[in-house]
This record gives structure tokens, sequence and C-alpha cells, in this order.
């Protein structure tokens, strides 16, 4: 059998997806009866980070404690960096997760906050972490001054890189509604001086719905054309798939976004995370609902076991899975509002739906004819 | 109100001269390439004004001292006195930003801090330059030092127009310019150079720059075959399999595209050797080619693309973007014409760089269906390639390995086409596939819509299997796995243990509950509904096989129970998953348990 650190360096080497998820659990699984602590908490990390980039965050959710537990077992076989970094990922990731209740994800935060401490991390990234998740959550009040206190501070080795951080900032303005604010914050990344493994994945699906409904098709397109690119092939980026969905169906694309519904749908068997099946849910309804203006015939997709269960496995009326999307994607909306106890998450859904319609019906389709050329 | 006065910063030379030998460039022998820069753009600007003129580079290196001397001569547009003071003495000033030298496009250097790293290697820098502009214009020596003070004297000798630059090398770096140093690292930047450059040094005088550069004039028109295989080796020291002449309008750029015998990591990072304007930019240029052509090593010459301050990587920009595009079309067009002429390469080529093909492919729809034909599958049925995929009835694909495992010998048994899609790409792939070739009628398949296929027990034969069942579904109960009895080959299967990937999780958060403190005890309570709601695994028996069919008589519970537990714990070691030890230790007693059942009977 091949040394257990030979095939880590090839788990390494894999890029981000499924596949990668896979291989590094089967890793795992070998590796956690190995003697050698230091041994386990590479194959561990690794096999977090697997699962973090390559869309399997209940896998990462539910493997976490085993680190922590062989950080308290073995101290001296343990990176306190890599150890605190995957720490930043479970005080974020737990936010997309609507059962996770408020009080866990301050307990999350401050235990982060407490391990970047002794691990010598100024409070800068703490504090960015804080922000970030209220963003996250549409719980803006009081974001602000969260917001200037970061910025102000002195960058660390544990600061999330620019361009993550450029991201969130892109977010921000986005979710309050900000398209032109978001376009400034998002110059460095869209001129290519700040990129990483995400970005500028997640700011041009983002950019590239709200350019469409801001009226900046060209612009929009582009970002669809460049952006969709980066997503199509790691189901980490659910989301995004989504509302590259939704920009389609804004654009009036709706042959081009229900090949991508087809093409990705089956992603949410593998990539159950739920923030993430929020912004799909957003564009496979808009998609749906603008397919139903064209034509009526029923369509077969590939559902996630448990809708295959509730729905059956008849073949739909798009009409019906446009309203079945709808249900499922304000349930979930609902889900984090009551967690979040505010109602961004549902005014955001319902508003972008009513917005895609409006916007597909009134956009003069040959001033937009650039947006509907394929990725290629 | 106060008064605001405006200061000027004070600049620190001999700390600027430490940044850039220390941080900026990678090493003090960009200094032979400033020299030679310099130089070359000195030509470049004479000749715009003087068409015709035949420029000329020589370097001397003199040895009779205890330190050597380097000498660098040009016959370019020199420099007037006021020409000194305003290029010599400021740092970032560089004439090649003035539009009296001429076109700026024509340059290599535009910075103005070229010169600076000559004291890198050099405590003093001592120039003598005549004005090729203006006539009758004196010669000037510039006897700039590290301390940053410099004098300026007009000379009364009459020098040729040009410049002629002398650099007392320091002890520290004296051995780099013993003649063998000079030769390399002069031929090494300047070796493509369109000016002529002369090395006198050791006695003996050679010629730094050759005749023919890679890129020639449209790819590899100009060199052959044999001269380009020799360079890729030169330079690259790997094997390749075949070249690709490459051209792009918008980055102005010439070159050639080596392709790798050897498969590569997708994160792989091939180091390309760039040329800007004939210059050695960097021998270890990244990101020059699209991040899925990591097969490729180029060697390419630059007019348009921008390097970075130090001249050793490039400025990220639209341009460089559109570059990439145009180097990828080119590979791409290369891939076309081998489908055309040469399929056994091309074959060969998609083999060793599978991920890398089919990562191009997921970008991009036209290279999908002209490649996808190439690529070939692990299936049910045998290794089959995408065109033998097609000519089965209804295919389907599962997208992880773990589950092909599981489902592959039914799958088999039944004469079903089920495509392993688990490895990496192939499942987005698979996706794309089935999109682009709706007629194939190719489909995922998960773990239920698989298993929902399983054939069911004849109506009349169901209440045979019932208490059965019962019975098995309460041994694993605790195991909170669902049991089923259903039909499928083949019958030497007793037992098919399916789970999908939420069941992975869920496995990973019993073990982690075993070891989790209080929050994350509490963390894991939270997400475990979910995570069991996601879940589905399940036992299904199968009623063909004998040993199934034997059970069903079986009136003694507790001995079911043994054998649908063992049944089960020995379904997961077979399909390789993680057991813990209350199931390990489940299994030694089960075991133990049907040996004394099997010797009591006897």
């Amino acid at each position: 059998m091949p040394e257990i650190r030979t095939l880590l360096r090839k788990v390494e080497q894999m890029p981000h997806g499924s596949a990668k998820v896979e291989a590094a659990r089967e890793l795992w699984n070998l590796a956690s009866q190995d003697e050698d602590a230091s041994l386990r908490f590479e194959v561990l990390c690794e096999t977090l980070e697997a699962a973090v980039f390559g869309g399997a965050s209940d896998y990462f959710l539910a493997l976490i404690p085993q680190m922590v537990r062989l950080k308290r077992d073995h101290p001296e076989a343990i990176d306190l960096f890599v150890y605190v970094w995957r720490l930043k990922w479970l005080a974020t990731d737990i936010t997309d997760y609507p059962e996770v209740p408020l009080e866990r994800i301050r307990q999350a935060e401050a235990e982060y906050e407490r391990e970047l401490k002794s691990a010598g991390g100024s409070a800068r990234t703490a504090i960015y972490v804080r922000w970030k998740n209220a963003v996250h959550m549409g719980r803006f009040e009081g974001t602000d001054p969260l917001r200037e206190e970061f910025i102000g501070m002195r960058r660390d080795h544990h600061a999330d890189c620019l361009a993550c951080e450029a991201n969130t900032l892109v977010r921000d303005a986005l979710f309050h509604g900000d398209h032109v604010e978001s376009e400034k914050r998002a110059a460095g990344i869209l001129a290519g001086r700040t990129r990483c493994a995400e970005i500028p994945h997640l700011t041009l699906s983002h950019l590239a719905l709200s350019a469409e409904l801001n009226g900046e098709w060209d612009k929009a397109a582009a970002y669809h054309q460049k952006g969709y690119r980066l997503v199509r092939s790691n189901i980490k980026f659910v989301a995004e798939a989504g509302l590259h969905m939704a920009y389609l169906a804004a654009s009036g694309d709706v042959e081009r976004a229900l090949r991508l519904l087809k093409t990705h749908i089956g992603w949410l068997e593998q990539n159950r995370t739920p923030i993430s099946h929020y912004h799909f849910l957003l564009g496979a309804a808009a998609t749906c609902q603008a397919l139903t203006e064209k034509r009526k015939r029923a369509l077969k997709l590939t559902l996630p076991a448990k809708w295959l269960i509730a729905w059956g496995d008849k073949p739909l009326s798009l009409g019906e899975l446009a309203e079945r999307f709808e249900q499922e994607g304000r349930a979930l909306s609902k889900a984090f509002d009551r967690r979040n106890e505010t109602a961004w998450h549902s005014q955001n859904f319902d508003q972008t739906l009513v917005r895609i319609r409006e916007h597909r019906s009134s956009r003069p389709v040959s001033l937009g004819q650039e947006g509907h050329s394929r990725p290629s | 109100m106060g008064k605001i006065s405006t200061q000027r910063f004070q600049v620190d030379l001999a700390g600027i001269i430490s940044v850039l030998s220390e941080h900026l460039y990678s090493t003090p022998t960009v200094a032979f390439r400033e020299l030679l820069q310099n130089s070359v753009d000195a030509i470049a600007a004479r000749v715009s004004m003087q068409p015709g003129h035949a420029g000329a580079v020589s370097i001397e290196l003199i040895e009779n001292e205890s330190t050597p001397t380097l000498v660098v001569e040009d016959n370019g547009v020199g420099l007037t006195e006021e020409e000194v003071h305003q290029f010599l003495a400021t740092i970032g000033s560089s004439s090649k930003r003035s539009e009296t030298h001429g076109a700026r496009e024509k340059f290599i250097g535009q910075f103005g801090i070229g010169m600076l790293s000559c004291f890198v290697l050099s405590d003093e820098i001592v120039l003598i330059t005549r004005s090729a502009v203006i006539p009758d214009s004196p010669s000037v020596e510039w006897r700039g030092r590290g301390d940053g003070t410099y004098a300026v004297r007009v000379l009364d000798a009459d020098h040729p127009p040009g410049t002629r630059l002398y650099l007392k090398i320091k002890s520290s770096h004296a051995q780099l310019c013993t003649p063998r140093m000079l030769q390399q690292w002069f031929t090494h930047y300047g070796e493509y150079l369109p000016i002529p450059i002369e090395l006198i040094a050791g006695g003996k005088s050679t010629r730094v720059t050759s005749p023919e550069a890679p890129w020639g004039h449209g790819g590899m028109q100009l060199m052959d075959q044999a001269g380009m295989w020799e360079i890729g080796t030169r330079y690259f020291g790997s094997e390749f399999i075949d070249m690709v002449p490459l051209r792009s309008v918008k980055g102005g750029l010439e070159g050639v595209a080596f392709i790798s015998g050897q498969s590569r990591s997708m994160h792989a990072k091939p180091q390309h050797r760039l040329f800007l304007k004939g210059m050695l930019l960097s021998d270890q240029t990244e990101g020059l080619a699209p991040d899925w052509a990591v097969f490729v090593n180029i060697v390419a010459n630059t007019t348009k693309l921008q390097p970075t301050a130090s001249r050793e990587s490039l400025v990220e920009s639209p341009l460089l973007d559109e570059t990439r595009e145009e180097i990828g079309a080119c590979i791409l067009a290369y891939l076309r014409r081998l489908a055309e002429s040469d399929k056994d390469k091309l074959a060969m080529l998609i083999q060793t760089h599978h991920l890398a093909l089919k990562s191009l492919a997921l970008e991009d729809d036209d290279v999908l269906r002209f490649i996808a034909p190439w690529f070939h599958f692990e299936t049910s049925m045998g290794r089959m390639n995408f065109e033998e995929i097609r000519r089965q009835e209804s295919p389907q694909y599962c997208t992880s390995v773990d589950r092909y495992r599981q489902l592959a010998p039914v799958a088999s048994a039944e004469n079903r086409c089920l495509i392993n899609a688990g490895y990496v790409f192939d499942a987005d792939l698979m996706a794309a596939l089935a999109a682009e070739f709706p007629d194939v009628g190719l489909d995922s398949v998960s773990a239920m819509s698989f298993t929902d296929q399983l054939g069911e027990i004849p109506a009349n034969k169901a209440h045979l299997f019932e208490h059965l069942v019962d019975v098995a579904a309460e041994a694993l109960r605790p195991h909170q796995c669902r049991v089923e009895a259903r039909v499928f080959q083949p019958a030497t299967l007793p037992v098919l243990y399916v789970q999908n990937d939420a069941g992975h999780s869920k496995r990973a958060l019993e073990q982690s509950k075993e070891v989790a403190d209080e929050f994350f005890s509490s963390l894991l309570s939270d997400i475990s509904s979910r995570i069991a709601a996601d879940a589905f695994h399940v036992c299904y028996l199968n009623a063909s096989n004998p040993l199934i069919q034997r059970l069903t008589k079986v009136k003694d519970d507790r001995r079911l129970r043994i054998v649908t537990e063992v049944l089960y714990l020995q379904s997961l070691l077979l399909g390789q998953y993680p057991i813990t030890s209350k199931e390990t230790r489940l299994l030694s007693d089960g075991l133990l348990q049907l040996i004394e059942m099997g010797l009591h009977n006897q």
C-alpha cells in the first residue's frame, strides 16, 4: 500500500471539487488509525480544506471536532496557524446553516478569537469575521463601525487574502442594494490585481446579475462570460451557478438558463450547503418562470433524493417546477430569517424574482443580444 | 491656522540600492540586463532619428587591477549635459518616457531605475556620453556614487556620439565578472537582441547575439525543426512530443509552445521563457498560457505586454488576458489539426494530458464537442470512449467512485452501462456531455435512483421475505440503516449496501460525537437533523441469492439478527467504509457466535 504521506501529496495536487473530497475522505479513513499524530493532523487538515473548497460543508462541520480533539490530545503535533485558520472557516461557515442558532455563532466567533489570540494573531481578523458573518446573515445594523474598525487595523498573516476581503466588501454593498458602490469596491478584482482560489469567481456571479438588473448589459454579459467559466466545474459553486442562471433568466437567454439548470441541479445532491441552495433555488425558480412564458411541456430533472421522495419522480410541468423551487427557496429564506432575526433573505428572494421578471419583460431584446452569447 | 509648508521627501540612495538588490531584483545579474537594455534603447532612439544607423554594443572586461572593470559602450543617441542632469540624477526619470528620443514603444525600459541596479555591482558608475541629436554637442562625464552624490563635467576630448560606461566591480561580486560568467549572463539576457553585441574578455572577442531567434518572423519559419528541438531541450530540460507556433496580435507576441511528453498536475505552474523586444524578461515567467495549458512551455517574444518594475514578470492586465486567449487559440488550433492529420498523436496527447484537456473541454463547448469522443471512461462494461458510450442504451454515470464501486457489480451483471465519473472533472464532463448530446440519454444516477431500478420481489413471493426483512431491520436499527429485499444480479451477491454522500457526513458526525466537547456536541446536534434528512443508506437483501433464500427459512430470530448484522458489516468492509471500534467488536462477536452455532449444529 502506498505510504499515507505520498497519497497526501497526491490529494494536495488535485483540483478542488467532489473528486478531491472523496479522495481526501478515503485518505482520512486510512490515516485516522495511524500512530503518527502529526500525520493525522496533516491529513485531517487537508481533508477539511478539500471539504470546504469542494462543496462538502456538512462533512467539514461533522469532521472538525476531531481536529479539536486531536489538538487536545496531542498539542505538540499541531501546526497552530493551520489549526486557527480552519477554526476561522468554522466560525464563518456555520452561518450557512439556519439550524445553527445565533448563540452558537457567537460562541464560535468567541472561540475563534480566543484561539487566534493564543496563536499570536491580532484582533483584526476576529473583528473581520464578526463583520462578515453579520453581512452574510443580513444583520446590517452596527456593521459599519465593525467594517471601519478592521479596515483601520494592520493586517497580519491570519487575515483573509485581499481578494476575499474585497469580495466581502462588494457583497456588503450589493446586499445594501448599492450596485455603483459594489462596482467601485470590485475595481481591483475586476482589473485582475487581486485574485485567489475563489475570487473573482464569487464576485463575477453576483455582479453579473446586479449589472444586468441595473441596465449595464454589456458589463453583465462580460461578467457572466468570464465568471461562469470559473465556476462551472466545481460543485462548491452551486450558489454561483444559480446566480448565473438568474442572470440568464433576467437577460432573456432562457434556453441557456435551462441548460445550466439541467447541468447543475445534480450538484445539489453533493453540495448540501443550505445558503448555496438558497441562491441556486433563486436561479432555478427564475429560470422556470421565464421558461413558462415560452413553453409548457414537462421537464425531467435529476433531483436530489429528498425532493425526489417529496415530489415523486414524475416529470413536472415548468409551472409546477417554478412553484416548487419558489416554495423551497421561501422555506429556506424563512429559516434563515428566523435564525437571523431579520427579514432580509425573504425580501431578497422575493424582490429579486420580481425584479428579474419585470426586467425581462421590459428589456429590449435587440440591445441585449451581446448578453446572449455563450461562454466559450 | 498655521502656515502649511511643503517639503520634499529625503531619499536614501544607499537604502534604495539595498531594496533593489535584496528585494526588487531576484539576482544581481539583472544589472547586466539593465546595461544591455540602456544600450539597445539608446540605439533605438538614434535609429528613430537617423534611419539606417547601424547600431552596435561592445562590452569589455578589464582585468589588470585587483578588481575587474566592466566597460559597456554603445553608439546610440547619447545625452547632452542637460539630459545627464535630468535623467541620470533623478530616480524614476527616464529618457525613454520623453518624446525627444523617439517612440516609447520601441524601448525596452521605461521606469528610470535601471541604472540604479548597476550600484549593486559597483560603488561608482562613470559614464561618458555625447549626444547624437545636437550637432557639436560636447562630451560629458557623469560620475555617480552609491552614497547618492554625483559630479558632472564637460570634457575637452572628442568622443564619438554614444555612451561609454565604466563599472569598477565590487570585490563581493567579482566572481560574476569572469570572462566565462560574462559570456554566460550576457548571452542569457541578450542572445536574441536585434543589435550586434560583442564581448571582449579574456583576450578574445566573441559575439553575444545569435543570428536568428526562435520566434523568427512568423513562428518557426526561420529556425529549422532540429534547431527548435534543441532549444526546447536546452531551455526546459524536458522531453517534448511536439511544438506549436504561437502568435498573439494583441500581445505582439510570437513564439513556440513545446508540448510536454510527461503528465503534469493541474497545479503545475509551467515556466516560460519570455523575451521583451528581444531581451530576456525571465526564464521563469508564469501565467503566460491559459490555466488549462499546463502541458506547454513557451519561448516567445513580446513587443506589447507590460513588465513589472523589476521586469521579471508581467503586469496582470486585460491585455495579458487577451494574449492568453490568443495563445490558447493557437494550441487549440493545433489540436484540431492533429484530429485531422495525426490521430495517433492526438490520442497519445489526450491520454497523457487528459486532466488539462478535460478542464479545457469544460470551459468551452466547441472544444467539448470536438474532443469528447477521445476521452476514455471506466464503465461497468469495460473501458470505453465516449463514442462507444453513445451507442449504449440509456447510459448512466455515478458522480463518485465510491458509489460506482457499490453499484458497478449490479450494473455489470444486468448488462447496464454505468460510468465511473467520480474522477477529477468527469462528473462535470458527463453533465456537460448530457446537455450537449441530449439524444444519448446520458443521465446521472444517485444511490437512490439506481436502487429504485432494482427488481421488486414478485407479489406471490413477497410474504416469504417479510419476516427476514423485519428481523434484519430491527437488527440494523441502531446503525440507522434501512433494510429492503429486492431482486438483482449478480445472484452471488447477498447484500448490497448503498449510501449517498450525506451518509459519509452522517458517519463522520457519529464518529465526532464520541470525541466532541460541549460546544461541538451542541453544534453537531444543531446540524444532525439536516444531515440525517439528506443521508440515504439502505441494505438491500438480494432475493436471488441462495444464502438469503435459505435465511427466509430460519425461524431462530437471534440467529437471523446475528447473520444480518455480520452481512451488513461485511458489506461495509467490502465497500471500504470506515467502521467504528464498536462495529469492529460487533463483527468479531458475530463471527464467533456463528462459528459456535456451526460447531453446535455438528
